[in-house]
Order: C-alpha cells, then structure tokens, then sequence
C-alpha cells in the first residue's frame, strides 16, 4: 500500500472515531441548517400589530381602519384612545405601529380639504419599520387616490378618467429574484455557508492540532512520506467527509424550507467544493499559528462574527468605508456568500459570477502554502 | 487569558463600529430606461438621482439589460419611462412607471424601493397640481384637491431608522462578543480548581457557594467594565443614543456578565476538558444572536422556536439594551427581560454548584482540566 493511501486511511479512521471531529464536521451543518431554517420558517414578517387610534368614529375613518387591516402584512393590537397608549405598548413589544385618524376627518375631506392621518412607527427594528412603512404607506396612498377619484366622478367625471387622473404617474414596483420579499430566501444559504466555514475551519484545526503531540508525531514519521504527501491525503481524508455533509446542509434551505434554486447545482457544488477545500487548509493555517486545538478554537470563534460582518452578506460591502471594503472583498466568505445568492435567486452562470470565482481559484494557492507551513509546523516533519 | 478578557470586545466594538460607520446605504447604482426622451422623463430622472441612495449606474435600451446588470452586481435597481409617457400625463391619461429593483439583498432592496417610491409619489401628486392649477384651481385648493388624505409619518425610538442601520444592530453584534468571550473566559477556568482539588482553593474555602461567588467575582470584576466600555464605543464614536439611564444600563450589563460567567463556570464543571468546555460554548454562541429574535421578530418565528428565543441567554439581554438606550426603557418597561434575567441567574447558578459539588465529591485526575 502506497504511503499516501496509508496516510489517507489514518486520517479517515481518525476522523470517523474521533466524536469531537466528527460531531463538528458532520452533525454541525445540519445542525446549523435545520436552525436557522427553522427560525426564518416563515419567510416574512406577517400580521405586525398595530394600534389604531380612530378619534373621528365616522364611516370614512372606519373605512379607513378596515383597508389598513385587509393588508396581510398588518394586524389590530388593539383600538386605542391616542398616540399614548402606542407608546406604552411599543415599550412591551405588544405593537409597533399606530395610525391615528383624528377628529373631523370625514368631515374636512368632504368639504373639500385635507384629512389628516397621523402614522407613528416604533423604529427600533428596522425590518420591521421597512415593512410597516410599505404597508401602511400603500394602504393610505390607495385610499387616497381612490378619495380623490370619488371626489372626480361626483362631479361627472367616468371612473376610468378619474382614476388616471388621481393617480397621473403609477408607479409599478416589480422586485426581482426574490419577488415576494423572502427574508429567508434572501438570508438562508448564506447562512448555512457561515456555519459550514465554521465548523469546517474548527474540525481541520482540531485534527491538525492533535497530529502536534509527540506519539502522533512518531506515528507519522515511521509511516514516512513527504509533508506534501501527508497534506493531499489529510485534505482528501477531511473532504471526504466534509464534501457531503456540506453538499445536504446546501440543499436543505432549497430542498426542505422552499427556497428557489434557479441556477445550476452542478456549478454550485464545483464552487462549494473549492470553497470547502480551502476552508480545510485554512484551519490547518489556523492550527499551525496557534499550536493548540484550544486556541485554534478560540481564535476561530473569535473571528467567526467579524467575518461574517465583514462579507457584506448582510451588510453590504459597497456601504463599509472604503478600506473596510478592500478587506471585505478579499474574504473568501464574501464570494462565495454572494456566488450562491447570485446563482440560487438569480440563476446565474460562470460568466457573471467571474470576478467571485476569481477570488475564490486566488485563495486555493494562498490556502495550500498556509496550510502546507501549519502542517509543517504542527507534524515537525523534514526536522 | 488576559487579552481574551481585556480586548476581545474593545476589538470587535471598534471592527463593528466600523463596519456600520457611513450608517446608511448609499450608491445604490440606477438603471435608466427611458424609452420617451421627453422633457418630463428627463426632469423626473434628475429627481430619482438627485436621491441621496442614487447613482447614476447607465442608460440601458430595454429592462432585460438590467437583469445582466444585477446578476453582475453592476446595478440594484432600473426605471423604466414608457413610449408616449409624457403624452399620457399631459392628457391626463395616467402613465406608468416601471420600477425593477434587484431583490436579492433585501436590505438594499427596502431602501431603494422607499426611495424611489417617495419621490414618484411627490412627483405624481406634484404633477396633478400643476395639472389643476392650468385648469386655473387657486395653489392651496389644488393642493387640497389633489391630497385629500395627508399622511404624516413619525418614526419613534430610531428616527432616522430607514437610514442608519447602525443604530439598529451594532449594539446587538457587540452583546455577541460580550456573551462569547464571558463563556469562553469562565469556562477555562472551573474544573481545574474544583475537581481533583487544589489545594490552595480548598485551604482558602471549603464552602462550595463562596468559591464559586469568588471566582465568578473575580471574572465579573475584569468582564465588566471591559464591556461597558464596549458598550460604549458607538455612543462615543457614532453618536450612538442612549436615551434611558446609564445606571440601568450599567446594571443590565453587569447582570448579563454575571450569567454568563456563572454559565461558563457550570459548562467548565460538566465538561471533560477545556476544549470540550469551549465547543459547547461555541454551539451556545452561534446561533444565538440570529436565533434570539435580535433581528428577525420572535413573532415571525413558528411556535417551537419562539420558544427557544425566549429561553436563550442572548434575548433578554439584546431586548433590555434595545428599549434602554433607543426607547429611554425604565425599570417597569423590562418586566419581562429582567424576569428571564432572574430566571438565567438562578439556573446557571444552580448548574454552577451542582457542577463544583460533583467535581469535588468525584473528582479525579482524568476529569480534571488539563
């Protein structure tokens, strides 16, 4: 049997009977998918409660109340007497919108001016803030324009004209890759690739890390080879491993939590499978800073936020200051984070997804030298 | 073990702070398709990149050039101006605009259609004043004329919410590194005292609660004032509000850092060794800033996992720094995060005596810390 086949075997027998290693690199994507799949479940924010104020008790601000709660997207907290009870409510999280009709407003309308409709918003979460100022605004502006064409064909005008003329510019709002607004659509892939780099980068780290101690050492140097040798079977060894783990926890948002995939899977695993690759030699880099798995670990979690706020996956990275952006763009997290978005909700091919793929290929020989000095350094091979 | 303690969230409030210093999202590039080439397309164009989240990305003949645009990052959102839209407006004929905005990052998505929307609907209602007062309406009838309904919006606690992101999350990241590097630090530290005995610790005190307060104290005593002044770096270098009391946000801090550190005590005590210690750690701090209800609402979440929000760590404390520094919260505002406070304190407490009890009555070498 050839050294490289020797190696490779050690390594995969040390994987497959080493709970910790395997549990991380296994059991924590699909752990991680099933979470977060969970959490964003829904996809959208739906139903916000909302108090209304309607201090004018008239057929028009009932009207108005009703339009406001036909939209899906909002419902009744509870009817309040004013803006105070709001305030109140917010603070408990019991509501985080008003609308307040005030006094006399059928009654302006009617006689030809302004009613006035009061929208107060708890801004504190701007996702749901977005959402409520959408929801609200567009019932209000419907409602609007619907007045004021009533007011037009009172006075003779057809309902045909009377709407184009209430409404002179329509604008029409048609949102692509993700038309219904899908939070989870939009945040779910990507937070599986978080996961997966996590525990990827922790396993590698662990292994490489246990390789240091002076038996594991000995082992190593009797079975001989060059640590060229050692690390082409080490990676084959952990991405036998990690290749499938990560190729089910990927499918899980599209598979079983409904995402779309509109691309090409056979293009989406090629990338995955550079990305994994380089995230194995990267823990081994990782490992051969740190010495131990320990620290290994506690630097790998210490970083794991920064990354992820740094990819712009959320964030984008265009709105960082600028040398925040450089280094953002220099993350592999950020490009693969964004290839999948763009292949999954976009359907795009390797032409548009060039500048991502050639940061990602960049990093395969950045990886390979950092991992090639952490296993050096950790195996004390060719001393 | 210092510099875990002393840096680790002065560092990564100053990396966040960073990150979300411009505040908002600007230069988002725009698309224009303007198949009429009037007078009104152009002066309504002008209005869209006058915008502040505007710029102009380019001039495309047909919407389908804007598809390629997106999947390339090259553009995040496309007008498109209809033959014969001016002609349409004059006639008062009503005319369409279409707004194609790239959805895939919503976040990027929510501020583009807010403002493009704003200013096609001044626009629109603008045009239909002028078109009244042509007909010879007095301004401030046409004005009434064509909003019957006004619509005054006031956003409470974040202002400028749809326009500084940073208020909205970077206190929530940095509570990420506080709850992570409390765990970590307390959870070195345990088991090698407790079980197979040291000496020192046990000639000092052989009462279980006072040592474990002791130890826990002497983390607090180092975590606490690290985190309030994590805490405090976007107030100062951002003009981060805190519009409740400082006390109370100091107390909030302080609490949350004593159950941490008495968690990580309790997971240092259960575990074999150090390293096992930080991998439950690192599977506790993972998921929870996404899972807390942080950013997506626990009311958006099914029933199981609304759950499993309110009973993680994070949620009471994310909540209670919210409400206290962009509500102004009291005391009787946090009825619910500081019960679950209580709630943690008692059981990480428990968990950390249990824990110290066994490791003494059974400890052993093996199970020792290394």
């Amino acid at each position: 049997m050839s050294i490289w086949k020797r190696l490779f075997r050690r390594e995969l027998k040390r994987l497959l009977t080493d709970r910790r290693i395997l549990v991380i690199m296994l059991a924590g994507p699909l752990f991680y998918a099933f979470l977060f799949g969970g959490v964003y479940w829904n996809g959208r924010v739906r139903e916000v409660p909302i108090v209304i104020v309607d201090q004018d008790h008239s057929k028009m601000s009932r009207d108005l109340a009703h339009a406001l709660l036909a939209s899906e997207n909002l419902s009744l907290a509870f009817f309040g007497a004013s803006a105070a009870d709001f305030l109140e409510a917010a603070k408990q999280g019991r509501a985080y919108g008003c609308v307040v009709i005030p006094k006399d407003f059928e009654r302006d309308i009617l006689r030809g001016d302004q009613g006035r409709v009061a929208v107060i918003l708890d801004g504190s979460n701007i996702l749901i803030g977005n959402m409520l100022t959408r929801s609200i605004g567009a019932a209000i502006a419907t409602y609007r324009t619907e007045t004021r064409a009533r007011r037009l064909m009172a006075s003779g005008v057809s309902r045909a004209r009377a709407t184009a003329v209430a409404a002179p510019i329509q604008t029409v709002v048609r949102p692509l890759f993700n038309p219904a607004s899908h939070y989870s659509y939009f945040i779910l892939a990507g937070l599986v690739i978080v996961a997966l780099q996590q525990v990827i980068r922790m396993g590698a780290a662990i292994s490489l890390s246990l390789d240091s101690d002076p038996a594991n050492r000995s082992e190593l140097a009797r079975i001989g080879g060059r640590p060229v040798t050692l690390l082409t079977a080490k990676v084959a060894a952990t991405a036998t491993l990690a290749l499938p783990a990560a190729f089910v926890a990927i499918r899980l948002p599209f598979d079983l939590f409904g995402s779309p995939f509109r691309g090409n899977w056979l293009l989406a695993f090629a990338i995955l499978s550079v990305f994994v690759v380089t995230q194995i030699l990267v823990g081994y880099g990782v490992s051969g800073i740190c010495g131990s798995a320990l620290l290994s670990l506690h630097a790998l979690l210490l970083f794991s936020v920064p990354v992820f706020m740094l990819s712009g996956f959320t964030w984008p990275s265009y709105a960082m200051p600028g040398w925040l952006e450089t280094l953002s763009w220099l993350i592999p997290l950020t490009h693969i984070t964004d290839a999948f978005r763009r292949i999954a909700l976009m359907g795009a091919g390797v032409q548009s997804l060039w500048p991502s793929l050639a940061v990602l290929i960049a990093w395969v020989p950045v990886s390979v030298l950092w991992g090639y000095w952490g296993l050096k350094r950790q195996t004390a091979l060719n001393q | 073990m210092a510099v875990l303690l002393l840096t680790g969230p002065l560092a990564f409030a100053l990396l966040v702070g960073a990150v979300y210093s411009p505040k908002k999202v600007t230069s988002l590039a725009v698309t224009i398709v303007d198949q009429d080439s009037s007078a009104l397309s152009r002066d309504l164009i002008r209005s869209l990149l006058a915008t502040e989240p505007f710029v102009l990305g380019q001039y495309a003949e047909s919407p389908e050039q804007f598809r390629r645009l997106s999947a390339e990052g090259r553009s995040h959102i496309c007008f498109v101006f209809p033959r014969n839209f001016e002609r349409d407006v004059k006639a008062g004929r009503g005319a369409k605009v279409a707004v194609l905005v790239d959805a895939s990052n919503l976040l990027a998505a929510n501020i583009a259609v807010t403002a493009a929307s704003t200013v096609l609907a001044s626009y629109s209602i603008g045009a239909e004043i002028q078109s009244l007062q042509r007909r010879g309406m007095p301004p401030a009838h046409a004005v009434r004329s064509a909003t019957p309904v006004l619509q005054q919006t006031r956003s409470l606690f974040n202002p400028a919410f749809n326009s500084n992101y940073a208020n909205f999350i970077v206190l929530g990241l940095i509570a990420v590194s506080i709850q992570l590097v409390s765990l970590l630090a307390a959870s070195q530290s345990g088991a090698r005292e407790f079980g197979g005995g040291s000496a020192e610790l046990q000639e000092l005190s052989r009462n279980l609660f006072i040592t474990v307060a002791a130890k826990s104290a002497a983390y607090i005593a180092i975590l606490w004032p690290v985190c309030w002044l994590a805490m405090h770096v976007p107030k100062w270098w951002l003009g981060f509000p805190v519009k409740g009391s400082e006390w109370l946000l100091a107390a909030v801090i302080l609490w949350f850092v004593t159950n941490m550190v008495m968690l990580g005590i309790a997971i240092s005590t259960f575990s074999k060794d150090a390293l096992l210690a930080s991998e439950v750690c690192a599977v506790i701090t993972m998921p929870n800033f996404l899972a807390s209800g942080f950013t997506w609402p626990v009311f958006a979440m099914p029933g199981g996992f609304a759950a499993i929000a309110y009973l993680l760590p994070m949620n009471p404390f994310v909540f209670a720094v919210r409400k206290i520094t962009l509500m102004g919260a009291g005391v009787y505002d946090l009825t619910r995060e500081l019960l679950l406070f209580a709630v943690w304190s008692a059981a990480a407490g428990m968990l950390a005596l249990a824990g110290a009890y066994l490791l003494r009555r059974d400890g052993e070498p093996g199970k020792a810390h290394p």
